[in-house]
């Protein structure tokens, strides 16, 4: 969204990081001028030239790369993964067990990555979402969804 | 003009009504916590809106759009937090009044500023789009092609802090929108096998992956938001000397209404933008920064005053110009709607039904701000631990009662983790999502019309059309360049 | 397994109660398209004689290819049924490797149609189709023709046409039906392969002029537009949707359900809500739709080892 001049919150992000980021933009950049190299005729036009452009595009922020730390909004980096790992158990979960029955867990867990540290809190807000849930998507909406353990299929 | 009165009647259905509000609250309370967006609300509402008809998807996303701009200020004025990157220049003046313990009546200013913003710039769509609509059949191709080059260029070059990390993220949204089938060919590109994505990437999965996860997890790590202590104090604005702000709102109005239309600028620029007008056209620019009721006035006005006005271009050539406006369009993809003129000849209902919503939803604003202020300054008290969660279940299940596919949600985290990725190194994420609207776009139009021309390259610059298109595009990209003659700012 | 030998070996337990919970109607296509919307004027109706209500899942992906995948392969046992749509659900497995065969379905009945058709725009010279054939005869290519994709009834009947009477068209595929009508108007292509649907909204407003459809007989939505074998040109072309289930689902269900859909057909409300989106509505009862369904593959097939289309 932004314009706007950085708005720093003090995550980090150092310079092996950015150098890694601009390696694997390169290399998703090969991997499509390599896919249009297999193409037909006019097919072939844009994947080359966008996978090209991708290369050379972090070619030139690696040149640019530096050496200080920057700073950005988003997550720190170490949390940030933590929170997709919980999120990939959750997904996997969900097709098991259903996705209401493990948000009971889901939400309990973030939380605590998240730092909250107020058990009742928790509690409540988990049993209070996961029955706001169940209510609008469940009933009102009647969507197939994955079956639900705790509701008993 | 007709025209767009036959919409009226379709925005004042019942369930269309009922959508704006929930919409305009809903926005307001997004709008209101810190690190969540209209783009945040709009990407979680997305999957779900499969279901609804399109003036209740369109009616809420409008509302969220108009409400979000406001709920921006609520924290800029009590916290000095921002609640959008819209409300930065809202906290300049609004902070040091509230200090000053006049909190209600620089939320007033905000409610009543934003509200007129709403108004200028729903008009000006109203105005402007349908006409724009007779001039876009003259667009072949070959235009379609150039306009598509301009709104990528312009996005990429005008978001980033670096130009080659900007168009980076415009060619991995292109390189998002070459998988699939080859609309020309029916040829596979970039599938490897896996045929769920065979059809292409669903563009709603994307959106929700890419806008929504990143904050939720950005979320995990600001425990500070609902820790606060904020309070109404003080009078409120009264009608009399709301009126005296109309010369300000006209400014800023104007303003807004033009960054709307440019592609790649945003309602952030719009606010510091009037700020800085307002301030230069007063005669006493000593008081701003300290509590001047215009300085919120004008920054409130002119982020409420990009938002219809950005919706311009999506509709008449489906042309999104930032990522609320690609929002909006995913949510008419979504219904069947493809934005151009053949919308406004077959469902002139629906797009002029819309174009009343986001007026609408401009009063619904003011009503529910006055109405609901305290319920929203108690929002700032949530804590961020638990909504980060609930932000992300709600993604899942959203992007799973869409396509019924669990691969779909595996895909949406994979999103999910490519924005998170991308946006700690300085790549910006809109143009992603442009680049997957506007890549396919440019690549269509390119090859038909070389299909058209027989091969002729000329032909690509044989139209006036064409011509003040390339020369926009060579100003764009020449911008960095003399960018870099000046003095660096701090800022950049 | 063909569909007949699925039948025939089926042993399960007589299902006279059927149906007994909600059934799932498969859309191989997103909310709001025209699959979609044909299904969703279906369901209440569907809902009514079937007495159990009727959950409308959308499958979209791979141009169709997922969702009819999801029908050929769903557990036969009468409570998954999709909308089939034709030519996709042949062409898909014919053009390449796909997920499903066409004989993993059943047709059970035929529903609407909706015609191809070759408009000009509305100040084009052309005025009639021999008109237009003639110019590309002598101008071979100089016609540009948009359609609504590669693969697609529309593409198929633009290379029909150009089979037929030996004309050379220059194919402009374009990303729907809407960018292919906006450029028809705004005169960017010679003319466009559309379906009459499609095209009728800006024929009534005169913004295009419609030279011939590729229907079987003259259309009740527009009588005064030609078919193309009645102007010489013996090409037929149609879009056509019907319901499906899996192969191997009980004869007696088959039976039970086409009932139910036949007495939908026949509703007038269904028939007029249908005339409204310019879709006609042409049922044909299971024996007949399963033929009809056979002919078109071999057609297909014969089409695509002739000459690929992509």
């Amino acid at each position: 969204m932004a314009v706007t001049p950085e708005k720093a919150e003090g995550n980090t992000v150092r310079p092996l990081e950015r150098l890694a980021v601009a390696l694997l933009v390169a290399l998703v950049g090969a991997v499509v001028t390599w896919d249009g190299t297999r193409q037909d005729g006019a097919s072939a036009y844009f994947p080359i030239a966008v996978g090209s452009a991708m290369i050379v595009l972090s070619v030139i922020s690696i040149i640019r790369l530096g050496r200080d730390t920057r700073l950005t909004d988003e997550a720190p980096l170490v949390r940030g993964f933590a929170g997709l790992a919980l999120l990939a158990v959750f997904i996997a979960l969900a097709g098991q067990i259903g996705f209401l029955t493990a948000s009971l867990a889901f939400i309990p867990a973030m939380a605590v990555l998240g730092g909250d540290r107020n058990a009742v809190r928790v509690v409540v807000g988990t049993l209070a979402f996961v029955i706001m849930a169940y209510v609008v998507f469940h009933l009102a909406f009647a969507q197939p969804f994955p079956a639900e353990l705790i509701l008993g299929g | 003009m007709i025209e767009v009165l036959s919409g009226l009647p379709h925005a004042l259905l019942v369930d269309s009504i009922l959508a704006m509000i929930v919409g305009t609250a809903a926005g307001i309370l997004v709008g209101a916590i810190p690190g969540l967006t209209a783009t945040l609300a709009m990407a979680l509402l997305l999957p779900f809106t499969y279901t609804m008809s399109p003036l209740v998807a369109l009616g809420m996303m409008a509302g969220i759009y108009n409400g979000s701009m406001y709920g921006g200020a609520i924290p800029a004025i009590l916290m000095r937090i921002p609640g959008t990157p819209s409300a930065v220049a809202t906290t300049f003046d609004g902070y040091p009044l509230a200090q000053a313990g006049r909190a209600k009546y620089a939320l007033h200013i905000a409610l009543v500023s934003s509200t007129a913003g709403s108004i200028i710039s729903a008009l000006a769509l109203m105005i402007i789009a349908p006409p724009l609509v007779t001039l876009a059949l003259k667009f072949g191709p070959i235009e379609y092609f150039w306009v598509a080059i301009f709104g990528l260029t312009s996005v990429s070059l005008l978001l980033a802090g670096a130009p080659a990390k900007g168009l980076a993220s415009a060619m991995i949204g292109v390189a998002v929108g070459l998988v699939g089938m080859d609309m020309m060919t029916g040829a596979e590109r970039l599938v490897f096998g896996v045929r769920h994505i065979a059809g292409g990437v669903d563009l709603a999965v994307m959106l929700t992956g890419l806008f929504a996860i990143p904050p939720a997890l950005a979320m995990l790590a600001s425990p500070s938001a609902g820790s606060s202590r904020a309070d109404l104090t003080g009078a409120g604005l009264k009608l009399r000397e709301a009126i005296t702000f109309a010369r300000t709102w006209f400014r800023s109005g104007i303003i807004g209404v033009i960054i709307g239309i440019m592609p790649g600028a945003g309602g952030n620029l719009a606010g510091i933008l009037s700020y800085a007008e307002e301030k230069r056209a007063a005669r006493d620019p000593s008081r701003f920064g300290k509590g001047d009721p215009r300085g919120i006035a004008a920054s409130e006005c002119a982020n409420n005053a990009d938002n219809a006005s950005s919706l311009i271009p999506t509709l008449a050539l489906g042309v999104p110009g930032n990522s609320v406006a690609a929002l909006m369009m995913g949510a008419m993809l979504i219904q069947g709607l493809n934005p151009g003129p053949a919308l406004f000849s077959q469902h002139a209902d629906v797009v002029y039904g819309f174009m009343w919503q986001m007026l609408l939803t401009a009063f619904m604003m003011l009503g529910l701000g006055l109405v609901g202020a305290k319920l929203f300054v108690n929002m700032l008290r949530i804590p961020a631990a638990l909504l980060a969660p609930m932000i992300l279940i709600i993604c899942s299940l959203g992007t799973y009662a869409s396509t019924n596919a669990m691969a779909d949600v595996w895909l949406m985290l994979a999103f999910g983790v490519t924005g998170y990725v991308l946006s700690r190194s300085g790549y910006p994420i809109a143009p992603i999502v442009l680049g997957a609207i506007l890549g396919p776009m440019a690549e269509s139009s390119f090859r038909q019309g070389l299909l058209i021309s027989r091969g002729d390259p000329l032909s690509f610059v044989s139209s006036p059309i064409s011509i003040i298109l390339v020369v926009a595009i060579l100003a764009i990209l020449a911008l960095p360049l003399l960018r870099r003659r000046k003095p660096r700012t701090p800022a950049g | 397994m063909t569909a007949a030998a699925a039948i025939a070996i089926f042993t399960g337990p007589a299902l006279a109660e059927w149906p007994e919970k909600s059934l799932e109607l498969i859309v191989a296509y997103g909310a709001g398209g025209g699959t979609d919307v044909t299904a969703r004027t279906l369901q209440p109706l569907l809902e009514k004689e079937l007495g159990q209500s009727v959950v409308i899942v959308n499958r979209p992906g791979a141009a169709g290819e997922v969702g009819h995948a999801a029908l050929a392969n769903a557990t036969p046992d009468g409570y998954t049924i999709g909308i089939l749509n034709l030519p996709p659900m042949l062409t898909i497995p014919i053009t390449k490797d796909a997920a499903f065969k066409a004989d993993q379905i059943i047709p059970v009945a035929g529903l609407v149609r909706d015609p191809s058709a070759i408009s000009v725009p509305g100040n084009s010279p052309f005025n009639t189709l021999d008109e237009l054939i003639a110019y590309a005869k002598e101008n071979p290519g100089a016609v540009t023709i948009g359609t609504t994709g590669v693969g697609t009834d529309d593409h198929l009947a633009m290379r029909y046409l150009a089979k037929a009477t030996g004309a050379e068209f220059t194919h402009v595929p374009f990303a729907s039906a809407g960018a292919a009508r906006t450029a028809l108007m705004g005169g960017h292509v010679s003319a466009a392969a559309l379906n009459l649907g499609e095209a009728m909204p800006n024929a009534q407003e005169g913004k295009v002029k419609i030279l011939a459809h590729f229907g079987s007989e003259p259309s009740a939505l527009a009588p005064d537009v030609p078919t193309a074998k009645s102007l010489g040109v013996d090409v037929e072309m149609l879009s056509e949707r019907g319901i499906g289930v899996p192969a191997g689902t009980d004869p007696a269900i088959v039976e039970k359900l086409a009932a139910a859909i036949a007495a939908v057909a026949n509703d007038p409300a269904f028939i007029e809500r249908n005339k409204e989106l310019f879709t006609e509505v042409a049922y044909k009862p299971a024996a007949e739709f399963q033929q009809h369904v056979e002919k078109l593959r071999g057609d297909y097939q014969a089409m695509w080892d002739e000459s690929p289309w992509q």
